[in-house]
C-alpha cells in the first residue's frame, strides 16, 4: 500500500466529492503547472528553515561559552531541531502533493463547486444564480507558467482584512477561486453562459414559476370559452 | 432521515468543544465553560420557511434566516472534526460579513442537511430560464387559436 492511502485514511480525507445541483457536472482540475509554482513556494520556505538551522549550529559551536552541560542541552536541541525539520519537510511535501492532486472544480448548468484542501477540507458550492461578477486574475510566475486563477463572487462584503474569530485572516466567504488552471478563458466563458441562462440574478426572490403558468392557463381557458360561444352562436343559427 | 427532525447537535460535538478548549493549556478549564453551555443550550429548527438556531445562557442569541435568502453553502471540517465525523456548515446570505451568517456545526448528517438546504433554496429549483413552450401550454399558438375561434364566430355571425 501506497503512502497516499495511509495518509488519506489517517487523515479521514473524504473521497471524491458529489456533485452540485444541476445536470452532471463538468470536471475541471488544477493544471500540472500549478504543482511546480506550489512546489517553488514551499522549496523557498524549507530552504530557509534548513538554512536558520545550520546557521544556529554553526554559531553555537563557535561560541565556546558553555560549561558541559549547556552544551548537551544545546545539543539536544540542534538534534530535535533537525529531526522536526525533517518530518516537517516530509509531511509538508505529501501535504503539497496531496492538495494539488485533491482538488476538484466542478461545473453544472446551475452550479459550481469547489473542493480543496486536506488538512482543513473545504467544499464550496456556488448557485450560478447568485453569482455577481467573474474575474480571471494571473500574477507575473502564474503567467510565466500559463495558468490563471478564476475568481467567482457573490453578493455580500467581506474583504480580505476582516478577521475571524481566532484573529487569522480568514479567507472571505463570498468568493471562490478556480486556482490554478490552463483554461482560465474557456471556465471563464463557461461561468458567464451558465450566469446568463439564469432565469434571475436578483437576490432573494422567490421562485415564482406559477406566474407563467397561470397566463398560459388563462389563455387555454379563454380559447375554450370561445369554442363553447362558436358552438353556440353556430347552434342557434340552425 | 429527515432534516426536520434535527434539534440538537451530536454528543461528538462537545468532544470537540473539549479538545478546543485543550488549545488554551492550562487555563482549559475556563475556556470550557462557554463551551459547555453553548453546546447545551444549541438548538436548530427547520421549518418550511427556514433555519433557526439558538444557544447562549446569559448571552442568549437567535439567528433566523430564509431558505430563499441563503447564498452560498460551504462545508468544511478540520482533521479532529473528520475523525469525530463533523462538518461545519457555513451558510452565507448577502450581507455585507465577511465571515458565515450562521454555522451549523456538530451534526454527522452535513452533506444531508446541506443537499436539503439547496433543495430549497432559490436558483436550484427553477433556476434554468426555459423556453416558454416547455413548461406551459405554448401562449403564442394558443392566443392564435383564439383569434381563429373568434373569427369563426364573426363568420357565424354573418351567415345568420
Amino acid at each position: 500500500m501506497s503512502w497516499r492511502d495511509t495518509v488519506l485514511r489517517v487523515m479521514r480525507v473524504p473521497p471524491t466529492p458529489a456533485p452540485p445541483p444541476g445536470s452532471p457536472p463538468r470536471v475541471f482540475r488544477a493544471a500540472p503547472n500549478f504543482f511546480a509554482l506550489r512546489v517553488i513556494g514551499w522549496s523557498i520556505k524549507q530552504a530557509v528553515a534548513v538554512a536558520g538551522l545550520l546557521f544556529a549550529v554553526f554559531a553555537f559551536h563557535r561560541a565556546d561559552v558553555f560549561n558541559s552541560w549547556t552544551e548537551r542541552i544545546f545539543l539536544a536541541a540542534e538534534v530535535l531541531g533537525a529531526l522536526a525539520l525533517t518530518a516537517e519537510i516530509l509531511f509538508g511535501w505529501m501535504i503539497v502533493r496531496l492538495d494539488f492532486e485533491l482538488r476538484w472544480y466542478m461545473l453544472s448548468d446551475r452550479a459550481l463547486r469547489i473542493r480543496e484542501g486536506i488538512l482543513t477540507v473545504t467544499e464550496k458550492t456556488i448557485v450560478l444564480a447568485n453569482i455577481q461578477n467573474i474575474a480571471v486574475r494571473q500574477g507575473p510566475l502564474q503567467r510565466v507558467l500559463g495558468i490563471a486563477d478564476v475568481e467567482v463572487k457573490t453578493a455580500g462584503g467581506g474583504g480580505k482584512s476582516d478577521m475571524d474569530r481566532k484573529g487569522r485572516v480568514a479567507e472571505p466567504m463570498h468568493v471562490a477561486y478556480f486556482r490554478g488552471v490552463d483554461n482560465a478563458e474557456e471556465i471563464r466563458d463557461l461561468l458567464r453562459e451558465g450566469v446568463r441562462a439564469q432565469r434571475d440574478s436578483g437576490l432573494g426572490d422567490l421562485d415564482d414559476d406559477e406566474v407563467g403558468s397561470g397566463a398560459g392557463a388563462a389563455v387555454v381557458e379563454l380559447l375554450a370559452a370561445a369554442r363553447e360561444l362558436r358552438a353556440v352562436v353556430e347552434t342557434g343559427k340552425r | 432521515m429527515d432534516v426536520r427532525d434535527i434539534h440538537r447537535p451530536a454528543p461528538a460535538l462537545m468532544k470537540y468543544y473539549v479538545f478546543l478548549s485543550f488549545l488554551f493549556g492550562p487555563l482549559f478549564f475556563i475556556a470550557l465553560i462557554p463551551y459547555y453551555f453553548r453546546y447545551h443550550t444549541m438548538r436548530y429548527d427547520f421549518d418550511d420557511e427556514g433555519i433557526s438556531m439558538r444557544w447562549g445562557i446569559l448571552f442568549r442569541r437567535e439567528i433566523t434566516l430564509t431558505y430563499a435568502r441563503i447564498q452560498d453553502i460551504h462545508l468544511t471540517s478540520n482533521l479532529i472534526e473528520r475523525w469525530l465525523g463533523l462538518a461545519r456548515i457555513q451558510i452565507q446570505t448577502a450581507s455585507a460579513s465577511a465571515s458565515a451568517e450562521m454555522t451549523i456545526e456538530g451534526l454527522h448528517e452535513f452533506a444531508e442537511v446541506r443537499d436539503y438546504l439547496y433543495s430549497k433554496m432559490r436558483g436550484v429549483r427553477a433556476g434554468i430560464a426555459q423556453p416558454a413552450s416547455a413548461q406551459e401550454p405554448d401562449l403564442a399558438s394558443a392566443l392564435r387559436e383564439v383569434a381563429g375561434e373568434l373569427r369563426a364566430i364573426r363568420e357565424a355571425l354573418e351567415k345568420r
